[in-house]
């Protein structure tokens, strides 16, 4: 169940058939959550409190360019479309007027999960859920990026897909 | 940024950045192109695009000197370039509470001071909200820093009180505080929290501790 005054920020995500999976917080935002699954630490560019995170190597200078890049550092390659892949996980890079606004990931489901800045984490059935430019809405879709999953990440979607077929 | 920061000790509202709209382009376009076709040495559409490009970075120089010096000045490229997006997202704009203007006689001077002090938390919990609710859902603190209704809490005065009010705010409802609390204190008491909750608990210590919340 989604919380109301989330639903009034995000207006899409109730038809988009979406679920909070977590409480709100403010400790990490959908970057740290995307890249890493941190849940310590608020990456951004520049460091105001001592667990605000930016990795190495990467140039603070907030263009979309650079945020692409932190993907890339971590094995990611950029593609086009955001389909489900057996084979490569998936994560969306949204951007408003070239300003990077969000970033959320594909699970082995095929759904993408979101932590919304500092509110809840939610798991939405497409991108278009967080596309848009009233309320909180994070603009569109830029760039997707894929790499290879991890055996983890492969037995997890055999399992998946034989459990889906003898339901 | 150490000439800006000798000239500017105020937060402007980028909101009030100047900014050429598209009249002011046409304008400008129409007067380049009767030129171009006096003098006829470059293209019209070279020509055209150079001298725009110029005002726009002249506007844009202008707009450097009226950002806001100390901790923001990191801040002044993100407020130019999400200018329009917080624009958008704002609407519909914050309204300042009407405030009653009638002179102040001297026989009331402490009943001024209170309602002085009403006043001033009126208007703080109006911005703190409008702030809340338009920038809540940003992923970069940068972005929510350049967002006009923090910018013009930061402006208010006197500081001693908003600081009292940002730290009741942020013992109430909990929210990324800290720099405007460091811009305006010089102090850091979190420097070496390690969560979100802890920067918060130390800040309202820290505040108990100078009297400025009980």
């Amino acid at each position: 169940m989604l919380p109301p005054a989330l639903v009034k920020k995000f207006p899409k995500l109730p038809a988009d058939g979406a679920t909070k999976s977590s409480d709100a917080t403010e400790q990490y935002n959908c970057i740290a959550w995307s890249a890493n699954r941190d849940k310590k630490q608020w990456w951004q560019p520049i460091k105001e409190e001592p667990w605000d995170y930016w990795p190495p190597g990467i140039p603070v200078d907030f263009s979309f360019e650079s945020f692409v890049l932190l993907f890339e550092k971590r094995g990611y390659k950029k593609c086009a479309g955001s389909h489900f892949e057996f084979f490569y996980k998936k994560v969306a890079l949204y951007a408003d007027q070239d300003v990077f606004t969000h970033v959320c990931d594909q699970l082995n489901s095929g759904e993408w999960w979101s932590k919304l800045a500092a509110y809840e984490d939610v798991k939405h059935n497409s991108l278009e859920a967080l596309e848009g430019n009233t309320g909180n809405e994070y603009g569109k879709v830029e760039q997707i990026l894929k790499k290879r999953c991890d055996l983890f990440d492969i037995l997890a979607r055999t399992f998946r897909k034989i459990k889906l077929r003898f339901n | 940024m150490s000439d800006v920061t000798n000239k500017s000790q105020t937060i402007e509202n980028p909101n009030r950045l100047p900014v050429i709209d598209s009249a002011d382009l046409c304008i400008y376009s129409a007067w380049i192109h009767s030129i171009s076709k006096d003098k006829n040495l470059w293209g019209d559409a070279f020509r055209t695009s150079t001298l725009i490009a110029s005002i726009l970075l002249s506007q844009q120089v202008k707009s450097v000197n009226a950002i806001p010096a100390d901790n923001f000045q990191n801040y002044y490229w993100l407020a130019l370039k999400t200018q329009n997006l917080n624009l958008q997202q704002s609407a519909p704009r914050f309204v300042f509470p009407q405030v009653d203007s009638k002179p102040i006689s001297k026989g009331v001077e402490s009943n001024t001071k209170a309602s002085d002090s009403a006043e001033l938390e009126t208007i703080f919990k109006g911005l703190a909200k409008n702030w809340r609710e338009v920038t809540g859902g940003y992923s970069l603190t940068m972005r929510r820093y350049a967002n006009g209704s923090y910018q013009s809490i930061l402006a208010l005065e006197p500081k001693k009180e908003v600081i009292s009010l940002i730290l009741r705010e942020l013992e109430q409802r909990p929210d990324r505080w800290f720099e405007a609390l460091k811009a305006l204190t010089k102090a850091n008491p979190a420097q070496n929290a390690k969560t979100f909750e802890e920067t918060v608990q130390r800040w309202v210590e820290w505040g108990k501790s100078e009297n400025y919340i009980s």
